[in-house]
């Protein structure tokens, strides 16, 4: 006979245990017994988690190593509801043009660096294990707009430039489960340093033609083509990097628009430019220019700048709650992104 | 009132509202007479159940802080589907001291409140096993839980080496 998952206790309740863990003590009870690790490391470890409602916001960042120098960069994850920082093995060869999409329980981390590479490194948070990813086919490019469907389990990657500096056109898909890369229709126009964001089945791309002037586009999964607008989405400096920040979580869309605001806008389109609604005024104490907004599920976080550092705040329920930033995860914040686990 | 009638034939007479915190017990109720048998449940552990029953029925009917409905008002609206804590906080501290007690203990119960359909007290005792798994080592939660490791040692370096990047901080 199968020996218990936990002595004691039928199967199903002691499954509903491990179900109930947070991240971060993931790690410790995959090393527990065989049977821990093969249920945690399962694939349907992850459904059971968002269908019981266990799934709790995480937030991954890309960033410099305070220590390390510049050329070293980590990949760490940030529980709000827990706070507890976790460091996940680093990122070889990375840039400092990384960026963090997250696609279920997988985190792809993409490299748009100078000279470019096209690396892609998929990580595994369940089963802890990091594998390398096929390259982006076609141009090497950099500076391009990245940002993933969880529920598609695809990692959509637009426009940017060529190692010549030429501005692209073209868009491609990434499917994670299959490792596999699938060529989407052009965008109407070229975009270097263009941003990306997935919300309500539609991979949004903003900006990234002449300088101060923003005009976005939107690639409709389900349609399989682009349209020039989206109605709802992205007036000027939305995306702009130099600007704001902007996220998205459960068809909702939030934006930090460069100096002290952070707006939400119900993604249930109809609404408009104008369907931008002021959520709250970020803390007057702290320079928030720029910010990077990561979205989890009805809360949002906001990194703004203190001098050198990055000072996270979190907006939950309509309160700022400052977050506390060990040493250890202070490094300059080059991407990140929420998600539920 | 009604009766209920542990395992070991102990019969305990509880109000309606306390006994209907178990949605079993409510539906059975609901077509059958007021005595109701319960023969996977120890009298020991129905006394508990029974206690815990009795607590939340009086918080639920007579809120004891007047914030608490309105924090569960605000709790229901917000989108956050993560497990919803027992929002009145004298009663959190309640269900705090309900669950100190041995592993085996806690085990019976939740066993007894999925059996009774008492959804709130199976979240409280899940998250309570949970919070006792987290922040642990491995063998500190094998020694705990009684459960066996059966990594032989080849195995089980690899699992520390996998796990060597993993750093943390609290």
């Amino acid at each position: 006979m199968e020996a218990d998952l936990i002595p004691g206790l039928p199967a199903d309740i002691a499954l509903e245990c491990l179900l109930r863990l947070p991240f971060h003590a993931l790690a410790g009870a995959r090393c527990v017994c065989k049977r821990w690790r093969q249920k945690i490391t399962s694939p349907s470890f992850y459904g059971l988690r968002k269908a019981g409602g266990h799934a709790r916001p995480l937030i991954a960042l890309i960033q410099w190593n305070p220590s390390g120098g510049p050329g070293y960069k980590n990949l760490n994850l940030f529980e709000p509801t827990a706070g507890v920082w976790t460091r996940l093995p680093a990122v070889p060869d990375c840039s400092s043009y990384c960026q963090v999409a997250a696609v279920g329980h997988e985190l792809v981390v993409i490299d748009g660096g100078r000279p470019p590479t096209g690396t892609v490194h998929v990580y595994n948070l369940l089963t802890g294990v990091r594998r390398r990813g096929a390259t982006i086919p076609g141009p090497r490019r950099t500076a391009f707009a990245f940002a993933a469907s969880a529920e598609a389990r695809m990692a959509y990657v637009a426009g940017g430039k060529n190692e010549h500096g030429e501005s692209l056109r073209s868009a491609l898909a990434y499917d994670v489960a299959a490792d596999a890369w699938v060529r989407l229709p052009d965008m109407a126009l070229s975009r270097k340093e263009c941003r990306g964001i997935f919300v309500n089945g539609a991979f949004c791309v903003a900006g990234g033609q002449e300088m101060y002037h923003w005009t976005s586009e939107v690639f409709d999964v389900a349609a399989g083509r682009w349209t020039a607008k989206h109605g709802m989405l992205l007036e000027e400096s939305l995306i702009n990097p130099f600007m704001g920040a902007a996220a998205a979580a459960e068809s909702r869309l939030y934006r930090c628009g460069g100096k002290v605001e952070v707006d939400v806008c119900s993604g249930n389109s109809g609404e408009g430019v104008g369907g931008w609604r002021r959520l709250r005024v970020v803390p007057e104490k702290l320079n928030w220019l720029p910010a990077q907004v990561a979205a989890e599920n009805g809360g949002v976080m906001v990194l703004g700048t203190s001098l050198a550092r990055r000072i996270p705040c979190i907006l939950e329920e309509g309160k700022w709650r400052q977050v506390v930033i060990p040493t250890e995860f202070a490094g300059l914040v080059r991407s990140l992104c929420g998600f539920q686990l | 009132m009604i009766k209920l009638v542990s395992g070991d034939g102990a019969e305990f007479e509880v109000e309606e509202e306390v006994a209907f915190q178990s949605k079993i017990i409510k539906d059975i109720v609901a077509d059958a007479d007021d005595v109701i048998p319960l023969p996977t449940v120890s009298s020991k552990v129905l006394i508990q159940v029974i206690e815990y029953c009795r607590k939340h029925a009086a918080v639920n009917s007579f809120p004891l802080s007047p914030s608490s409905s309105a924090a569960a008002a605000a709790s229901s609206s917000s989108s956050i589907s993560y497990s919803k804590p027992v929002s009145d906080p004298a009663l959190r501290a309640w269900d705090n001291e309900f669950v100190k007690l041995n592993n085996s203990s806690l085990f019976d119960i939740v066993i007894a409140a999925n059996y009774l359909d008492i959804e709130e007290l199976v979240d409280l005792v899940l998250e309570t096993v949970a919070d006792r798994i987290k922040g642990k080592q491995a063998q500190e939660i094998r020694r705990q839980f009684n459960i066996e490791n059966d990594f032989t040692p080849e195995e089980e370096e690899a699992l520390r080496r996998e796990n060597s990047w993993a750093f943390q901080n609290n």
